[in-house]
């Protein structure tokens, strides 16, 4: 299992969870320890929003169009800074 | 819309890394680390740090070795010495000891210096080389000269007129060496004997090279024996021949004696 870019979407399945299980090790940010999962196959850094809201604060977020699709529920995630699009 | 937060500082395992993070509203886990780690450290530059300071570990390594190789120890270069004796550099290496003898004045270079010259008369005698110091062949005669001195020797061997030379400073410097070169001397006396023929005294010196190179094997003194063997051996030669020219010549003259009385009876 392998996800692919498609047209700006970064297919997110389970089973590459599965398949490549992601090495967890604790980093900090900003002085606030928190559990990094590494997994070079995704080829991204994904820092979910309320933790991102919490340790940064308000930051300036650049623009970016880069979609999260979480599968098999085929959830799409928008890369924004404050609005989460969930397509089903 | 805003989505990417740049530069992220993140401290993993103690490195400090800025990364950039794609936000996005999901509950599955608290941070995905995606990126190739390699290129998570190369963006703070921490990598090719780490890269130069390996290179130059390594390098300053390979220069400290390399400086111990372009300067060889003098255990090395007379080892060099003993072990191919008729190699035409050798001067280069008396000159080398030479230098560090008068400079530093060490008395381990000293020895060096002294027991190189033990070696090196032989090749001179065999090998005159055109350019090679003559003081390396004269000094190291000076060391001969402790041994025995024959005027006869002087007076047929031109080249053994060469060892007998007034010392100068460098061989008083090193009379302790000397006396110690000396003692070799007694050693290496037994194997090789003034009684042997020059063949064999030949044979003797060679091997005795070869068998005692670790006891630094005066050869000039080796050498002056067999000179000394040669020509007793020469002087023996003559004296048998003329001896047996002389046998000959009264043999043939009884010869001719009786045959000539004979004659006479006859007639």
């Amino acid at each position: 299992m392998r996800e692919e870019w498609l047209d700006g979407e970064k297919c997110f399945s389970e089973a590459i969870w599965i398949s490549s299980p992601s090495m967890i090790t604790p980093c900090s940010i900003r002085r606030t320890t928190i559990e990094a999962h590494i997994n070079p196959i995704m080829e991204v850094d994904i820092l979910p929003w309320h933790l991102a809201y919490t340790l940064l604060g308000n930051i300036t977020l650049r623009p970016s169009v880069t979609l999260l699709k979480s599968c098999p529920l085929e959830h799409i995630l928008e890369c924004r800074g404050s609005q989460v699009l969930c397509l089903s | 819309m805003s989505g990417v937060a740049s530069v992220v500082p993140l401290i993993i395992d103690k490195i400090e890394v800025n990364s950039d993070f794609h936000i996005f509203d999901i509950l599955d886990f608290d941070l995905l680390l995606g990126s190739p780690f390699e290129k998570l450290l190369t963006s703070q530059g921490f990598i090719d740090e780490m890269l130069r300071k390996t290179a130059s570990t390594t390098s300053t390594s390979c220069l400290e070795n390399s400086m111990l190789k372009h300067f060889p120890k003098p255990n090395l270069l007379k080892e060099m010495v003993h072990k191919s004796p008729f190699i035409s550099f050798e001067p280069i290496l008396f000159e080398i000891a030479r230098s560090a003898t008068s400079e530093e004045k060490d008395s381990e270079a000293i020895l060096i210096f002294c027991e190189d010259k033990r070696s090196s008369p032989l090749l001179s005698e065999f090998e005159p080389l055109s350019s090679g110091p003559e003081k390396i062949v004269l000094e190291h005669d000076r060391d001969s000269t402790m041994i025995s001195h024959d005027k006869s020797i002087d007076i047929e061997n031109p080249q053994a007129m060469e060892c007998y030379e007034a010392p100068t400073l460098e061989s008083i410097k090193g009379d302790s060496i000397y006396e110690h070169g000396s003692f070799i001397l007694v050693i290496l006396q037994k194997p090789c004997s003034f009684n042997t023929s020059p063949e064999s005294s030949t044979h003797c010196a060679q091997s005795t090279h070869e068998d005692y190179d670790c006891l630094k094997v005066p050869s000039c003194k080796t050498f002056r024996r067999l000179v000394v063997d040669a020509y007793v051996y020469h002087k023996h030669c003559k004296f048998c021949g003329c001896s047996v020219a002389l046998t000959l010549q009264l043999e043939l003259h009884d010869t001719s004696i009786i045959g000539d009385e004979r004659g006479i009876h006859h007639q």
